[in-house]
C-alpha cells in the first residue's frame, strides 16, 4: 500500500502590465500537508495506525513587476522592476490514520494543549487502544489513546511492555493500571533487557530472554505488547509465520513468565536432528513429540546452555550415555505435566531430566557430572532418586549449586 | 506587446511515501487477568492448602520490597518454609520415598521452596535455635553453597543436624549426616567433647545405614572435608558395603576415592 500523505500547489499566471512595457506576475500558494515523519504501529492483524500531524490552511501570495520592453532602466528584457509578497503559515494538526489491511483510511484527529510532534505510537493494548507517547511544551507525557480520544496522560514516562490486564509497565519501572494509575514498582529498571540479573528481573541464558518476578502476563502477538516490537526491542516482527507462533501464545496462556522471541537462536527444528553431538533433537523434544496429541513437535526452545551443559555432564560422566527423560517442554505440555506450577525450568529450554534407573550411585554420579558442568541440581528429598534434574538457569537457588 | 502567460502546473510534492506490511497473525492473544492481592490477602493465601496459591502468594510478597522487610511478613514466610519442608518430607515418608514434591506438584514446586528457602534466609537470624533449625531442615544438595553455610552456622546447626539425623526418611537422614562432616570443620577447635563425640558416632552409624543415600552421601562428604581418623572405617566401606556396582559406580568404589582424596590432602579434620 502506497499511501501518500499531503501535497502543496503552487500555480503561477502573469498577466500583461497596464503600460506596454511592463507585465505583473501574481505567484499565490496554499499548502497542506504532513509536517513531520509519520510513525507507524500495527494495529492487531487489521492492517496499521499511522500518527502524523499535517499543516493546513498555509498560504503565501507574491506579486512581482516585469519590464519587458525596451527602455527598462536597465534594458534588460525582463527585468524586475517589483516585488511584494505575504503568507499565512495555517495551522498544525495531530492525525491518527487507521488504514486497514484492504487500503480504507479512516482519518481522526487527536490534538494535545501544546503538542509539538506527532504522537509516538509504541503499544497496543488488548483492548485494541494503544500507548504513545507526545511531546508538550510542558513536557513528555505516556498516554493511552484511541484514534480521536485520549483516555488517560502520565507525565515524564514511557510504555515499555502491555500487560494483559491492560496495564502497562513504564521505562521508569512503575507499573500502571489499565487506568493509568501507578500501581507498583518493579524493582529494577527495566530500560535495558539486557542487564544483568538482580533483583527483580532476571535473564535466563542470552541476552534477550528475560522474565520478571512476578510473572508479568504479557498480551501476545497480534498486539505490539513492547516498546520495539518484542522484547529485544529490535523493531522486528515478533511473529514467526510458522509453528513458533503457536508455541508462544501458549507462554502467556499458561503464565510462563516470559514470551520467547521467534527468531532467538534457542528456537531448534527439528530439521536440525542433532543439535549437539550426543544429543537428538528427539530427545531432548520427547515430552511434546510423546504428548497426545504432540504439541508442535517440529520446534522446541533448546538454549546452547543447555545443549553445552549436558554435552559437559556427559564427559563429566566419563563419556557414558544419558537418558533424557524429558528437556524441552512446551508451556501446553508442562501445565498438563503439572497444573499448578506451569513454569518450571523446562518451558525455558535450559533444563533436562536424566534417568537414573533408580540407582542411587548413578544418582549421584549424574549429580556431580552436572554440578561440576555448571548445573542447577534439584535435591534429592524432591526429586527422589529416579531422575536428577539439572537446568542451566543464569542463577540458581544456594541449595541447588555447589 | 507580447503576452506573457507563465503557468507551472501543479507541482506535487510526495512527503511520505509507507510501504506498509500488513501482517498475517495465526491466533488471537489470551489474556489471564492478574490479581494484584494485597499484602494481607497474600499472607493469608500462604496458608492455602494449595501449593500453587502459597506459591503465588509468596511471589507478590516477595516482589514487594516493603513488604518482605516487614516482620510480620518475615515471620509468616518463616513458618511457610517451615511447612513446606513438612510437605517435602511427608511426601517421601507417604511413598516409602518413591515419590518426591516434584512427582507430586511438579518440578515448579522445588523451585518455589528454593526460591523461598533464599529469601527467608536473606533475613534469618542463625543464632535463633528456631529459625536457624528451619533453615537446616530445607531440602538441598548436600554439597552446596547452602550447605556451606549451615556447616558455617554450626554453632546452632548441628544440635538441628543431630535432631534431622533422626529422622525416618533416609533422604532426610542422607542430607544431614553430610553436612555434619562438613560442620566439623568449621567446630574442629569449638565443640564439646561430648557433642563431638555423638557427631563422630552418627558419621559412623551413617556409613552403615540401611538408606544407600545416607550411605553415599556421607562417603562422598567425607572424601572432601574428613580427616585421617576416617579413613579405617571408610576401608570398612570399600570392602563390606552392600550396595551392588551399577554401570561403573558403587558406594565401595566411591569410598576409596575418598580415602585416597583424604590421603592426598593428608587429612586435617
Amino acid at each position: 500500500v502506497e499511501i501518500i500523505l499531503g501535497a502543496e500547489l503552487s500555480t503561477y499566471c502573469s498577466l500583461p502590465g497596464g503600460c506596454a512595457t511592463t507585465a505583473t506576475e501574481t505567484s499565490s500558494s496554499g499548502s497542506s500537508g504532513a509536517s513531520s515523519l509519520a510513525n507507524l504501529i500495527t494495529n492487531a492483524d487489521q492492517g496499521v495506525l499511522l500518527s502524523f500531524q499535517a499543516v493546513e490552511g498555509s498560504q503565501s501570495q507574491t506579486t512581482n513587476v516585469y519590464c519587458y520592453a525596451p527602455g527598462c532602466p536597465n534594458e534588460i528584457p525582463w527585468e524586475l522592476t517589483s516585488h511584494t509578497g505575504g503568507s499565512n503559515p495555517g495551522v498544525i494538526n495531530s492525525y491518527l490514520a487507521t488504514i486497514s489491511s484492504g487500503g480504507g483510511v479512516s482519518l481522526a484527529t487527536l490534538n494535545l494543549p501544546g503538542q509539538q510532534g506527532p504522537i509516538q505510537p509504541v503499544l497496543q493494548r488488548a483492548d485494541t487502544s494503544y500507548i504513545g507517547t507526545a511531546s508538550t511544551s510542558s513536557g513528555n507525557l505516556m498516554m493511552a489513546f484511541t484514534p480521536g480520544n485520549i483516555l488517560w496522560t502520565v507525565p515524564n514516562d514511557a510504555p515499555k511492555i502491555a500487560t494483559a490486564d491492560g496495564g502497562i509497565i513504564g521505562t521508569s519501572g512503575t507499573t500502571y493500571d489499565s487506568n493509568g494509575k501507578a500501581s507498583g514498582q518493579t524493582a529494577t529498571s527495566i530500560q535495558s533487557w539486557t542487564g544483568s540479573e538482580s533483583g527483580i528481573a532476571y535473564q535466563y541464558g542470552s541476552v534477550d530472554q528475560v522474565a520478571l518476578t512476578p510473572p508479568v502476563i504479557y498480551t501476545v502477538p497480534p498486539f505490539w505488547s513492547f516498546a520495539g516490537a518484542n522484547q529485544s526491542g529490535s523493531n522486528t516482527s515478533a511473529l514467526c509465520h510458522d509453528d513458533r507462533d503457536k508455541l508462544i501464545t501458549e507462554y502467556p496462556k499458561y503464565n510462563a513468565g516470559y514470551l520467547p522471541i521467534c527468531f532467538a537462536s534457542e528456537f531448534v527444528p527439528a530439521s536440525n536432528a542433532q543439535p549437539t553431538f550426543h544429543f537428538t533433537f528427539a530427545e531432548l523434544n520427547t515430552s511434546d513429540i510423546h504428548f497426545s496429541p504432540p504439541d508442535v513437535p517440529d520446534w522446541a526452545i533448546l538454549r546452547a546452555v543447555l545443549l553445552s551443559g549436558l554435552e559437559n555432564t556427559r564427559a563429566n560422566y566419563g563419556g557414558q550415555a544419558i537418558t533424557i527423560n524429558s528437556a524441552y517442554r512446551s508451556p501446553l505440555v508442562q501445565n498438563a505435566v503439572s497444573p499448578l506450577f506451569p513454569h518450571d525450568r523446562h518451558i525455558h529450554g535450559d533444563a533436562a531430566d536424566m534417568a537414573t534407573s533408580s540407582s542411587q550411585m548413578i544418582w549421584n554420579s549424574l549429580h556431580n557430572a552436572a554440578i561440576t558442568a555448571g548445573a542447577c541440581v534439584e535435591p534429592e528429598a524432591q526429586s527422589t532418586v529416579n531422575h536428577v534434574h539439572a537446568d542451566w538457569r543464569s542463577g540458581c537457588p544456594a541449595g541447588w549449586r555447589k | 506587446m507580447e503576452r506573457l502567460v507563465h503557468t507551472n502546473p501543479g507541482r506535487t510534492i510526495l512527503l511520505l511515501v509507507a510501504q506498509v506490511s500488513v501482517l498475517t497473525l495465526i491466533c488471537p492473544a489470551q489474556q489471564t487477568q492478574v490479581s494484584k492481592p494485597s499484602v494481607v490477602s497474600s499472607l493469608s493465601e500462604l496458608r492455602s492448602d494449595d501449593a500453587g496459591e502459597r506459591a503465588e502468594a509468596y511471589e507478590q510478597l516477595r516482589s514487594d520490597p516493603s513488604a518482605i522487610h516487614s516482620p510480620k511478613v518475615q515471620t509468616a514466610l518463616l513458618d511457610l518454609l517451615d511447612r513446606e519442608e513438612h510437605v517435602i518430607e511427608s511426601t517421601l515418608r507417604g511413598s516409602h520415598e518413591q515419590v518426591g514434591v516434584s512427582d507430586k506438584y511438579g518440578e515448579g514446586y522445588g523451585e518455589y521452596v528454593a526460591e523461598l528457602a533464599d529469601t527467608v534466609n536473606s533475613f534469618a537470624d542463625w543464632n535463633d535455635p528456631h529459625q536457624a533449625c528451619i533453615l537446616v531442615h530445607e531440602s538441598y544438595n548436600p554439597d552446596s553453597r547452602f550447605a556451606a553455610e549451615i556447616a558455617s552456622h554450626w554453632k546452632t546447626a548441628i544440635p538441628c543436624l543431630v535432631k534431622m539425623y533422626g529422622s525416618d526418611v533416609g533422604l532426610t537422614r542422607g542430607q544431614a549426616a553430610p553436612v555434619l562432616v562438613r560442620a566439623l570443620t568449621y567446630s574442629r577447635d569449638g565443640l564439646d567433647p561430648a557433642t563431638l563425640q555423638a557427631v563422630r558416632g552418627i558419621i559412623v552409624r551413617a556409613l552403615h545405614d540401611p538408606h544407600e543415600a545416607v550411605r553415599g552421601n556421607t562417603v562422598e562428604a567425607l572424601g572432601s572435608f574428613g580427616g585421617e581418623d576416617m579413613i579405617p572405617t571408610l576401608k570398612a566401606v570399600a570392602e563390606t558395603d552392600p550396595s551392588p556396582e551399577v554401570q561403573g559406580h558403587s558406594i565401595r568404589k566411591s569410598a576409596s576415592q575418598a580415602i585416597a582424596a583424604i590421603q592426598k590432602r593428608g587429612g586435617g579434620q
